[in-house]
């Protein structure tokens, strides 16, 4: 820190995301004195960061995940719009990440002070049981816990996230086995016209899956959002729950209003970013931001004892305001919390944790199938959440052993994600080629050609479970560094073939699910600049995109032979270091796996706050029971 | 009027074009703006031109050279009325003119809708019928 503060912290926490900001917060809530060093940028003000990153977003021309979000050459971050395919299939990719494999990693993230959790989605499934042990169905990696370990903390995390649900339906129609007599903090959002429309004639019919014996029976289920509902008087036994709304006050009357642009930003702060928790921290927590870390120290004995980060000035972006200083400090415990990809890319760095030879590899991402097309009618796109309800029957049983699973979600924003959104549509009805020679769509007809081309848009998003695979990898390149000095990551990625089957399944079944809405399928895989995902399985052509859900490159594990982090994703080499956040994942299941993360690092704060209590308890003279070397090392 | 498109009939051929009338062009309040920004774009030969090809059929017919030139500059300004982003012409960047601009956009309203992020519907609006939006379905409970 600077010269004549000489700070002392408990916890340095890498990382102002999701996962860092909560164990921020239940160390704080301890009395823990936490440093969090965040690579991107702050807004000083709260209230006045949000308003210009709506702003920012309602100007972008592309309006990107990262547009909302101020960002600087010293923490860059990989952006959709870095990939682009070629037409003669394969792709090309131009951005801060590098990209080596077969086919691209197709997510991004941010590096911005709540990091990629102020662009999520918001959705909050649940993983089901059965997720935590795929190696039974013939792939993928079995955690060390199940889900009975991590049940509590789901509870934890959805209370303090905020999430609306319906327990009733989560237990009867996706078969989680919640606790008796649980509600969740809100109720249900009301499901899309679209999900109704949906619902009307898909549910209690069947369609054939190829990796399923039996016909799969369609039902149209809510999805658990974690933004503002109506709150359930019950929850609690009771006590009932008071919404989080802007700048993370409480408000007892903040709502979901229908923005439509979740992700990249709520401009009515109805969805839970990790800003809001970050307002509530104890004074205990400090926040630096601009602070890139850059290495983790370690002693002698291989014990965490702080980092290295370098901190960048406040130039506007333009990479030439200000200068780059270099900082020490120490801590008691470390915690990495920056991100899959940046937390591999700091342990490679460190040369730390990879006893396994696991850092940076089984790298994870829920690969999408969409389809996209036209119902019969008018169905009022872009409204509200971007998927409020979805399919869930293939997600779960033995068709998992054939094909990948998937979960289906129900897309409410028309093509957006598929073709770019209206501004593509009119595009394609403009210039000369608009109807196919019959002359440009001018005034009333040009006007009447939009509403029937936007207003029926639907779209499908099959978001595949992929498992782990060590191939699959960050690694870096020191021959490639970014405007700190420091080397740039690499992605080496693939599909293995039971995803590919999953993706040839998921068409089959969206091919069924078309004819049973009577909609027009406008999905279109053929290789081209949008497609940077193509790819050819059996002879047909197939797209993905990447969920921005990056997972796996910290695994954890049984073994620090096999994996990086234990159950409580501290890393089996070095006692005092934790790696947390979705690299920890040893699967990513079907569910977003924002919610298991938030889970997962609620669990872990309660380990790293055990570790803290033992060093400061008085050392005990004259007991023979204790443990002479019971300090800060493995209590477990 | 005259203040707001010019006077030279920059709102009517507007409308002509867009399929939007033009008390329903006035109301974004984007008149003059765009006005500046297509003539700044074009150039003032290529914007007379534009303004002279009379009438303004529903249907251009399609051609090469200066007939053609007109159609694209015709998309163009459909493009900035339906967007609020200038496309680019003859190989210049595109961009966005304001956040108002987005705002105020036509695609969205051909269908009823509104652009993402701006004049949302209200708590549980996005389970109405279409129709709706306009009278903001309300809370569905």
């Amino acid at each position: 820190m600077s010269p004549g503060r000489p700070q002392v912290y408990d916890v340095i926490v890498v990382g102002g995301g999701f996962a860092g900001t909560l164990m921020a917060h239940r160390l704080g809530e301890r009395g823990r004195r936490v440093l969090v060093l965040e690579a991107g940028v702050r807004a000083v003000n709260a209230a006045q960061g949000h308003r210009r990153a709506v702003d920012s977003y309602l100007a972008a021309s592309a309006k990107v995940p990262g547009s909302p979000y101020p960002s600087h050459p010293a923490a860059p971050w990989p952006e959709v719009t870095d990939l682009t395919g070629a037409s003669g299939g394969g792709y090309r990719s131009d951005g801060y990440l590098i990209q080596r494999g077969g086919l691209p990693y197709a997510s991004g993230y941010v590096r911005a002070n709540g990091g990629t959790g102020n662009v999520w989605t918001g959705l909050t499934p649940r993983m089901h049981p059965e997720d935590f042990r795929t190696d039974l169905f013939g792939y993928g990696r079995a955690w060390p816990i199940g889900y009975a370990d991590l049940e509590p903390y789901y509870r934890a995390a959805e209370r303090e996230i905020g999430v609306a649900a319906d327990a009733e339906e989560q237990r009867a129609r996706v078969g989680l086995p919640l606790p008796h007599g649980y509600v969740f903090p809100m109720r249900a959002l009301p499901p899309s016209h679209l999900d109704r429309l949906m619902a009307g004639r898909l549910d209690g019919r069947c369609v054939k899956d190829p990796g399923a014996e039996d016909p799969v029976e369609l039902r149209v289920v809510g999805t658990p959002h974690a933004r503002n509902g109506v709150p359930n008087p019950s929850y609690e036994g009771g006590a009932g729950y008071v919404p989080v709304g802007a700048s993370g006050q409480p408000d007892q009357h903040n709502r979901c209003v229908g923005h439509a642009s979740c992700i990249p930003v709520c401009p009515a702060q109805a969805k839970y970013t990790p800003l809001k928790t970050q307002a509530r921290w104890s004074p205990t927590v400090t926040l630096v931001d601009r602070a890139v870390v850059s290495r983790v120290l370690v002693d002698g004995t291989g014990r965490a004892t702080g980092v290295e980060y370098l901190s960048y000035g406040d130039g506007d972006g333009d990479g030439h305001g200000g200068g780059v200083d270099r900082h020490r400090v120490t801590a008691d415990v470390v915690v990495l919390a920056a991100h899959a990809v940046e937390n591999a890319k700091l342990l490679l760095l460190s040369g730390l944790a990879n006893r396994s030879d696991q850092v940076g590899r089984n790298l994870m991402d829920h690969p999408v199938l969409l389809a996209w097309g036209l119902m019969p009618e008018q169905v009022g796109p872009y409204r509200g959440p971007g998927s409020t309800s979805g399919l869930e029957g293939f997600r779960f049983g033995r068709a998992r052993r054939r094909r990948a699973p998937f979960r289906i979600e129900i897309g409410n924003w028309g093509w957006v994600w598929a073709t770019g959104g209206p501004e593509g549509d009119l595009a394609a009805l403009l210039g000369p080629a608009g109807r196919q020679g019959r002359g440009r769509l001018r005034g009333a007809a040009l006007r009447a050609a939009v509403r029937d081309r936007v207003g029926r848009q639907f779209a499908l998003q099959f978001e595949m479970e992929q498992g782990a695979d060590p191939a699959n990898r960050i690694t870096l390149d020191p021959g490639s560094r970014d405007a700190l000095g420091l080397p740039r990551p690499v992605a080496t990625y693939d599909l293995a073939p039971h995803v590919r089957d999953g993706i040839a399944a998921a068409k089959e079944v969206s091919d069924q699910i078309f004819a049973l809405l009577g909609a027009e399928d406008h999905s279109d895989y053929a290789p081209g600049p949008g497609q940077p995902g193509h790819f050819v399985h059996h002879g047909r052509s197939y797209a993905f995109r990447g969920a921005g859900h990056g997972a796996g490159t910290h695994i954890m594990g049984d073994s620090p032979s096999t994996s990086v982090v234990d159950e409580w994703q501290r890393c089996w080499d070095h006692p005092g270091l934790y790696a947390i956040g979705c690299g920890s994942l040893p699967s990513v299941a079907t569910s977003n796996p924002t919610l298991t993360m938030a889970a997962l690092a609620l669990r872990s704060a309660e380990r790293v706050e055990g570790e803290l209590a033992a060093r400061d308890r008085p050392v005990a003279l004259h007991r023979r029971t204790a443990p002479a070397t019971t300090t800060t090392g493995d209590a477990s | 009027m005259q203040a707001l498109d010019g006077g030279d009939g920059f709102l009517a051929k507007s409308a002509a074009l867009t399929g939007f009338s033009e008390e329903e062009l006035r109301a974004t309040g984007m008149s003059q703006e765009y006005r500046a920004v297509v003539r700044e774009r074009a150039g003032a030969d290529r914007y007379r031109l534009f303004m002279e090809e009379e009438p303004c059929p529903d249907r251009a017919d399609e051609g090469h050279g200066p007939q053609e030139a007109r159609a694209e500059l015709a998309d163009a300004v459909i493009h900035l009325w339906y967007t609020g982003s200038w496309p680019g012409l003859d190989g210049a960047a595109p961009f966005t003119v304001s956040a108002r601009a987005y705002a105020a956009g036509l695609v969205w309203r051909a269908f009823g809708g509104q652009p993402p992020g701006v004049g949302p519907g209200g708590f549980g609006s996005w389970a109405g019928a279409p129709g709706d939006v306009a009278a903001g379905a309300g809370a569905a409970r």
